[in-house]
């Protein structure tokens, strides 16, 4: 065994590089960089088109749009509408897809053009009356809050001409745009805006370069092109319809089947988030392996600072140079993953380095635990105060990775409770407060996201920061103040500061910025990941 | 007289299954209506931002979990009465349409499960009894109660990197074919065939030492149609009567089954519906299986009579 | 969960159960645990039963005898090797020693099956004594209620149950023990009927002694052995059920080891690293057959449907 890990280490080496290469590029290069990451054969683009792709879910998604569910925006959703703007993952820029050109006027009113040649499957026109539809369909019970967030705090929607569309919010709002561009403000029909938020579940009509032909729960969604999809975003270089005739998203609970269907080759061609210790067999089948690095904040830990012991930064503190970054990639991820060096990823635009707060150092950990009086050690090895509490803290959650903190805590004597909550009482659970330590998730390439997870006046506070908490008002004023400012340079610093303090004063345990691992037959090529999206747009089969 | 007596003691039946049935009904109302967490929750999975307690209160009163529990209770019933659960929260259609949708896979796997079960235990017990090899014999005999020893699950991850993998023979998941639903059941089928072996075995032994087999012996019979025709026939009575217990079992061991070879059926959809209290589809299953336990009993009850001489009516 | 009986020893004919010999504490109580020694030794199979069982026992109570080293223990450099001198069983995905960990996970999977058993026995044994015994419209009322716990599919009850309490093996243990309330109260109850239509109960009654008298003297020691003959391979059901129940997910919070979760967490791996689930899997076979053979034995012979 020893001697068939060497090369594949090796292998995962060079993976590592050039993924880091690829990002080093993207930084470097502007604009006019060559569409795909995968390198593609030189087959004639008109012997591209046809055949059936097979994608492996592990989970049953439980509806199709991302305004409603949150598991589909990657996948399902992306392919069955467009958005009115196009996130490009290597200049980071906005780009033009539904709507042609827009203006902004202090981050506040966003004007938008649309393109006049779009039609939803449903054979409709998009029409600046659809879009003020999408929006206020947002805005209602039973929407996904991802989404909903998108279009909160909206005063007005304007209509001035079939083709313009104007949205004025109360107050700025510079993450809008990228905002935008995610699947959860995909622009859908007016028939599908109308429809009440449980049938937008079962079925949707978007203008995408697929339309959906079938949903059977717990077992498939099927996808079919469409022949007259003709806006695809400039960033793929090419109009016209997507190559592939069909799309099948099969349904798979357990890891080995679904791995071993993959290597099968016949029954799926593709799979994504693969867990990294599977990669070795994945790879010695024959099976391409690409990584994506999230581009929004990575795996991070919100900590409950209004917990009894958690008010005190210096415990806090202790937690988050407790934490053994480069040992938990090795051991979670085989290395793919990339110790965190900030609350937001390297892969956002608005990233900086603030590893200087994220030293692994458990003398100074025990140190600080020391002085805020959890000096003594119990006989079970957790540390006590004066007043026999043990530190102790809860977990929503049970994985390996999860238990690889579990086990360098514990050496320095705090207890971390894995105690994951069931589905129908995780919320209630997870946004009460109930956990001392929960962990968070964000996919959007903007610095909004730290607002969205930490902001106290909006935001979701999920550091539970309280009244009389001076370093988290300052915090909160931060984060509040970025989304206001539509000037780059401006905008770095304020979200650099806001960046500091969320993990100097630890009200976030940053673990890693973690990558997505997709795995697929060598026959499948040019899935396009958009941050952690898959576009499939020019997807194609080189055997069908 | 006697078809008087028959008669109440149907009738008599028939009003204790009515209470069997509502008792689990109510039952699992109550008990899935105190554990925490209900399908507003389940709902909003994963939602980022806003006013959570809001959200959920939003959810709560479109599915009508804000109404008092008597009142949700009452509508529940009356309508199960009637046959309309209402619908499944999740999927927003008529919960008896979500279940028997996903009922008959299930079915099938657990009766061909149970077919197959038969089928292997009988071959095995007979092969034991006609084996000569003493060797043979004591590794054979061993069989069976490794078999109920195995855990199901893990039968069945074996069987799907087997069958599927190594040799492609079905596909791995959802495979609609009949060899796929066979290899399927015979995760579900190699316990319950370890089952009747060991009973069969047990009883054959039995059938084979008393006095009429040493007639039939002294006839001449051969071996085979010793064992065959006429101690098997003997023998198998018991193992009718446990076949009863075993669909039950059958159809519980499938949600594993389901869940590794990717099938559709009523294990996963009750597991998610528990999950996510799915008040409406976790009911119509209970309501269901409680109308199949009595039904069941209540043929096996008036089999008894009939394969036992001995049992009166009124003993029971 | 119900159970289904048969008598080996006795023709299915029209003979009847035999009535079981009455219980005689005393004088042959000795020769009788001499005689069921020798029994033990003569049968390989039960005495390899009996080994396994004291083994399983001792990894319970000291598990370090056995695997000195701690199950905890994560190594970067020691992820998903092979069994080998070094791993018994390999190393886990994250460089935990396999074999350590099932050793140590002995002593939960154990307890948990044991105490699944006694709330199962001790729950159902009263009702079913109080239902059997008592007779009339109480038998009535305990017997539906039984009806109705047998009827809701005890899937349902468990997956209920263990949300309400919260994930963890000794819940689990506490949703298997509900769930075969039902099973051991049906059992008891005909035990209790059978052996009070008894002959030698009947003399008791020629004897004038009390109801309470024979019952305790006669019926509750007599019914007693088929229901701890059952509840023994219910111990091995349990293991199993323990296991089911982490495959879906429900089991003990990790890092804890437990049979089921090891077997459960290790299946991901079954293509390239089987050891990992199978050989945790193998060790809850012997079990669970060591189990079931020494109840077979404690019920003279007679086989059960468990299920």
């Amino acid at each position: 065994m020893s001697t068939t890990r060497r090369p594949a280490t090796n292998r995962r080496g060079r993976w590592r590089l050039a993924a880091t290469a690829a990002v080093l590029v993207s930084l470097v290069v502007s604009a006019c960089s060559t569409g795909s990451g995968t390198a593609s054969a030189p087959v004639p683009e008109e012997d591209r088109p046809g055949g059936t792709l097979n994608i492996g879910l592990a989970a049953e998604p439980n509806g199709v749009d991302a305004a409603v569910v949150n598991q589909v925006w990657r996948t399902v959703a992306r392919a069955l509408t467009d958005s009115l703007v196009f996130f490009n993952p290597e200049t980071k820029e906005i780009e033009p897809w539904l709507a042609t050109e827009w203006t902004v006027k202090d981050a506040r009113v966003y004007t938008f053009t649309l393109r006049d040649d779009v039609t939803f499957h449903d054979g409709t026109a998009l029409t600046s009356e659809v879009v003020k539809q999408n929006f206020e369909s947002l805005d209602r019970p039973g929407i996904h809050s991802s989404a909903k967030t998108i279009v909160e705090g909206i005063k007005e929607i304007r209509t001035p001409s079939e083709h313009v569309v104007e949205v004025e919010f109360a107050k700025p709002n510079a993450a809008f745009l990228v905002s935008l561009s995610r699947a959860h403000a995909g622009i859908v029909s007016a028939k599908t805006a109308a429809l009440p938020v449980e049938e937008r579940q079962k079925f949707l009509d978007g203008s995408g370069p697929f339309y959906l032909e079938e949903y059977t729960p717990n077992q498939r969604i099927v996808l079919k092109k469409r022949a007259d999809y003709d806006w695809a975003p400039q960033y793929f270089e090419r109009t016209g319809p997507a190559y592939l005739d069909e799309v099948v998203y099969k349904i798979i609970p357990e890891d080995s089947v679904r791995n071993g269907a993959v290597i099968g080759g016949e029954e799926l061609q593709f799979i994504y988030w693969v867990n990294a210790k599977y990669v070795d067999q994945l790879e010695a089948a024959g099976l391409t392996i690409t990584e994506t690095t999230n581009p929004a904040t990575g795996t991070e830990w919100p900590v409950n600072t209004s917990s009894k012991v958690l008010k005190d930064v210096r415990v806090r503190q202790a937690l988050q140079h407790g934490i053994d970054r480069e040992e938990f990639t090795k051991l979670v991820s085989g290395g793919y993953d990339q110790a965190a060096t900030g609350p937001l990823s390297t892969a956002n635009p608005f990233y900086s380095d603030q590893s200087e707060y994220l030293t692994y150092d458990p003398e100074l950990s025990k140190q600080l635990l020391d002085e805020a009086g959890w000096s003594e050690t119990g006989s079970d090895g957790i540390r006590v105060n004066a007043a026999g509490d043990r530190l102790s803290f809860r977990f929503p959650r049970d994985g390996a990775a999860e238990q690889v903190v579990q086990a360098q805590w514990k050496e320095l004597g705090i207890e971390l409770v894995l105690d994951p909550p069931l589905d129908a009482e995780a919320n209630e659970k997870l946004l009460s407060g109930e956990y001392d330590i929960a962990y968070w998730y964000h996919s959007t390439p903007d610095p909004d996201v730290l607002r969205a997870n930490y902001g106290v006046e909006t935001g979701s506070n999920r550091s539970f920061i309280a009244d009389d908490d001076e370093t988290g008002r300052r915090l909160d004023d931060l984060l509040q103040e970025q989304n206001t400012v539509i000037e780059p340079e401006a905008r770095q610093k304020i979200v650099d500061e806001a960046a500091q303090l969320l993990v100097e004063d630890a009200y976030v345990l940053p673990i890693v910025n973690d990558t997505d691992i997709w795995a697929f037959q060598p026959t499948v090529h040019d899935i396009q990941p958009v941050g952690l999206d898959q576009y499939l747009y020019n997807a194609w089969l080189s055997e069908k | 007289m006697l078809r008087y007596g028959l008669l109440k003691y149907a009738v008599r039946r028939l009003g204790y299954a009515a209470i069997v049935v509502w008792g689990a009904f109510t039952g699992a109302f109550f008990l899935l209506y105190i554990v925490p967490g209900d399908a507003a929750g389940g709902l909003t999975m994963g939602a980022s931002g806003g006013d959570v307690e809001q959200l959920l209160a939003e959810q709560r009163e479109l599915l009508g979990l804000d109404r008092p529990v008597l009142v949700q209770y009452g509508d529940a019933l009356s309508g199960a009465v009637l046959g309309d659960f209402g619908d499944s929260l999740y999927q927003r259609r008529p919960a008896v349409e979500v279940f028997f949708e996903a009922f008959p896979a299930t079915l099938q796997l657990a009766f061909l499960g149970l077919a197959l079960a038969v089928v292997l235990g009988v071959a095995l017990s007979v092969v034991i009894e006609l084996t000569d090899w003493r060797w043979l014999r004591e590794l054979l005999v061993s069989l069976p109660p490794v078999a109920v020893s195995l855990p199901p699950f893990l039968v069945a991850l074996v069987l799907v990197q087997l069958v599927a993998f190594r040799l492609g023979w079905i596909d791995a998941f959802g495979d609609q074919t009949f060899l796929g639903l066979l290899v399927a059941s015979l995760s579900i089928a190699v316990a319950g065939g370890g089952t009747i072996s060991q009973l069969l075995t047990a009883n054959l032994r039995g059938a084979l030492t008393s006095p009429y087999i040493e007639t039939a012996r002294s006839w001449g019979l051969s071996r085979f149609d010793v064992v065959v025709r006429h101690a098997l026939r003997n023998a198998s009575l018991p193992v009718i009567t446990a076949l009863g217990t075993l669909i039950g079992v059958m159809v519980g061991g499938t949600v594993l089954t389901e869940t590794v070879f990717s099938r559709p059926g009523i294990g996963r959809l009750v597991v998610d519906s528990v999950n996510g209290r799915d008040m409406p589809v976790v009911l119509v299953a209970v309501t269901v299986s409680a109308l199949i336990f009595v039904t069941v009993n209540f043929v096996v009850d008036l089999l008894y009579p009939l394969v036992d001489k001995r049992i009166r009516l009124e003993g029971r | 969960m119900s159970v289904t009986e048969t008598e080996a020893a006795v023709a299915a004919g029209p003979a009847g159960p035999a009535a079981p010999a009455p219980a005689r504490p005393g004088e042959g109580r000795r020769r009788r645990w001499l005689g069921r020694l020798v029994d033990v030794a003569r049968t390989p199979s039960l005495l390899v039963s009996y080994v396994w069982l004291v083994l399983i026992v001792t990894a319970a109570l000291a598990p370090t005898l056995f695997a000195p080293g701690d199950p905890l223990a994560q190594s970067g450099d020691a992820m998903l090797l092979p069994p080998g001198p070094e791993h018994l069983f390999g190393t886990d995905d994250l460089g935990r020693d396999q074999f350590t960990r099932t050793v140590h996970g002995t002593r939960l999977s154990l307890q948990a099956a044991v105490i699944a058993v006694l709330i199962g026995l001790v729950s159902g044994s009263l009702i079913g004594l109080v239902a059997g015994a008592v007779r009339g419209w109480l038998d009535s009322v305990l017997m539906r209620v039984v009806d109705v716990m047998l009827a809701v599919p005890s899937l349902i009850v468990s997956l209920a149950i263990i949300s309400a309490l919260g994930h963890g093996t000794i819940n689990i243990a506490v949703a298997i023990g509900i769930n075969s309330t039902a099973t051991f109260a049906r059992l008891m109850r005909s035990e209790v009927l059978k052996v009070a239509g008894a002959r030698y109960v009947e003399a008791s009654v020629f004897a004038g002694h009390g109801y309470a008298y024979r019952l305790l003297r006669h019926v509750v020691p007599n019914a007693t052995r088929s229901v701890l003959a059952y509840a023994t391979m219910e111990i091995g059901s349990a293991i199993l059920t323990v296991a089911s129940l982490s495959f879906l997910g429900l089991g003990a919070p990790p890092p804890t080891p437990e049979w089921g979760l090891l077997v459960a967490e290790g299946r991901t791996f079954i293509a390239a690293q089987w050891w990992l689930s199978l050989l945790p899997g193998l060790v809850i076979v012997v079990s669970v057959l060591a189990v079931y053979r020494i109840g077979r034995s404690i019920d003279r012979g007679r086989t059960r449907v468990v299920a």
